[in-house]
């Protein structure tokens, strides 16, 4: 489980406290500049937020760093600018974890890489930099997935590998949080959802999806709920 | 890899008999004044180019080494400082080289942006260079080679013994940071990458830029500011798609090396009546492939 007690960052985020249980996904929400992204970076203790964060009850502060991939990795909404490709990437990652060259050719042709495995990185679009980095998540295998805008460059065939990652993530019992503003994408995923106002956190409680929506945005939202599934317009 | 190592002791091989035997030299002169050469000219590239893959890569920055960040500058300042006083001018060159580390990292955390803190050095690089000059010029100092020399770096006529111990300390750093390869290249791709492959970005970045600015400081106090070498070199690996550290740091070493030889050697053999600094040719020939190679790179869109 990770819990966060009373976390700031700067005046980017204000006392946030909050809490994801293990095989759930949890979505936030919130305008641009709000500060989603500051926030997934304080959970998974890469800022110097004041406050506390505990995966499974250990402050993250105190775990080493070396250690704490394998409880909480990240898939960033900005991407490192290199020349190296997939394969350096990944194998990077595994030289780390001592992961075997065996087990990083599954990861490339079960997100169907190969194609790309050794074109540079920086030349790849944006749907093929989230697949590399997602097939580095699997591989670093963590108990807590951050996701930060997921679906924002993926067609519907990629997304739908998205889908499945998450399915599985939560299958294998582990504590996925989705940043996004594809609405449509986070609420029919998650669990449960929060938002973020201008560093805060607003919890859903209480309100319907739509009330809350409308109080996250500040604007008029049309929901319509087909076969359990939402579909904003 | 082991046969781009057997490629690069190869081709120093060629190059350092070239060095020792060209124009039929005595013994002597071999054993004197060519031996120490090549060791200290071969040491002092080799360091300048390794030190330069670590500094670009840490601070995944394409421009950063020793020379542009100031570093080099304030260890020269020190060395002057330390002949001014008739002291060892490697401990003066160490000191202030250490101390400049540590001014750009304290700017680091201030700044908060990588371009300002380049600009920082360039501004260190030149307050340092002007103190050198002023040093020089109103110091008087005995035994001091002439301004121009120190500031654009060359190969002083050292001793057998002395050539030996730098090329052991070129072995030693590029030996101590071989086993950082997979952290740098975790810290190529930006402190996000590496946290999250487990690795403190802050913390590593400060160890390697102080192993390698003490192995500079070194070599600065002997050779004087050689640029270009730091930067050079490592953007020709990259061009040859030798990307992952361990790799390049291996390439830079004995390209780095080699480089300043054939600097070296087109001065000795082809102007031996004039005395000019190694680092003019350096930046000679450094200048337009560095120019050549950003314009065709698309890194740097
Ligand atoms: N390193 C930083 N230093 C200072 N301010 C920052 C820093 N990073 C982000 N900010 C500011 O913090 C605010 C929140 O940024 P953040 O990236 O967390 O927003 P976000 O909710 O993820 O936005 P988006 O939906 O556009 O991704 C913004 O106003 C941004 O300008
Ligand atoms: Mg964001």
């Amino acid at each position: 489980m990770l819990k966060a007690k009373n976390v700031s960052y700067k005046n980017i985020l204000k006392n946030i406290s909050f809490w994801a249980n293990r095989g759930t996904v949890t979505g936030i929400i919130g305008e641009n500049g709000s500060g989603k992204t500051t926030f997934l970076k304080a959970l998974s203790g890469f800022l110097k937020f004041s406050g506390r964060i505990s995966v499974n009850g250990k402050d993250i502060k105190k775990i080493p760093v070396n250690l704490r991939t394998s409880l909480i990795n990240y898939l960033p909404q900005e991407f490192p600018q290199t020349e190296l490709t997939p394969f350096d990437i990944l194998n990077i990652t595994g030289e780390f974890k001592k992961i075997h060259g065996r087990e990083i050719k599954n990861i490339i042709s079960s997100y169907n890489l190969t194609q790309i495995a050794s074109q540079p990185f920086l030349s790849l679009s944006g749907g093929e930099k989230v697949r590399v980095f997602l097939a580095k998540i699997e591989l670093i295998n963590p108990l807590i997935v951050l996701l930060d805008e997921p679906s924002a460059f993926l067609d519907i065939k990629i997304t739908n590998i998205l889908k499945k990652f998450v399915e599985r993530m939560k299958r294998l019992s582990k504590t996925v949080i989705i940043v996004s503003n594809d609405l449509n994408f986070t609420i029919n995923i998650s669990n449960h959802i929060v938002g973020i106002k201008n560093g805060s956190l607003i919890s859903q409680s209480g309100t319907d999806i739509q009330q809350f929506l409308e109080k996250v945005y500040e604007t008029k939202i049309k929901l319509t709920k087909i076969d359990k599934k939402y579909f904003i317009f | 890899m082991y046969r781009r190592t057997v490629l690069g002791f190869l081709v120093t091989g060629i190059v350092s008999i070239c060095y020792l035997l060209i124009g039929n030299p005595s013994s002597e002169i071999i054993r004197i004044i060519r031996s120490p050469e090549f060791l200290l000219t071969f040491s002092a590239g080799s360091i300048l180019a390794v030190s330069g893959v670590i500094f670009q890569n840490v601070l995944s920055n394409p421009l950063a080494d020793p020379y542009i960040l100031g570093i080099s500058a304030g260890s020269g300042l020190g060395a002057v400082i330390g002949f001014y006083f008739g002291k060892d001018p490697h401990i003066f060159s160490l000191l202030t080289g250490i101390i400049t580390v540590f001014l750009l990292l304290l700017m680091a955390k201030f700044l908060n942006s990588k371009l300002k803190l380049l600009l920082f050095g360039v501004g260190l690089n030149t307050l340092f260079s002007s103190l050198i000059v002023f040093l020089i010029a109103f110091g008087k100092i005995e035994n001091f080679p002439s301004i121009l020399f120190f500031l654009m770096g060359f190969i002083p006529i050292i001793s057998l013994k002395k050539a030996v111990f730098f090329l052991f300390l070129s072995l030693i750093l590029l030996f101590i940071l071989l086993p950082f390869s997979k952290k740098v290249d975790a810290l190529a791709l930006g402190d996000s990458f590496a946290y999250f492959t487990g690795i403190n970005p802050e913390k590593e970045r400060i160890v390697l830029i102080f192993i390698t600015s003490v192995f500079i400081a070194f070599t600065i106090s002997q050779t004087g500011i050689i640029g270009f070498v730091g930067i050079v070199i490592p953007h020709i690996g990259r061009f040859l798609k030798i990307l992952r550290t361990k790799k390049l740091l291996l390439f830079s070493f004995f390209a780095g090396g080699n480089a300043l030889l054939i600097a070296k050697s087109i001065l000795k053999f082809g102007f031996p009546t004039t005395d000019i600094p190694v680092g003019t040719v350096t930046a000679l020939i450094g200048a337009p492939i560095f120019i050549g190679v950003l314009v065709r790179s698309k890194r740097f869109a």
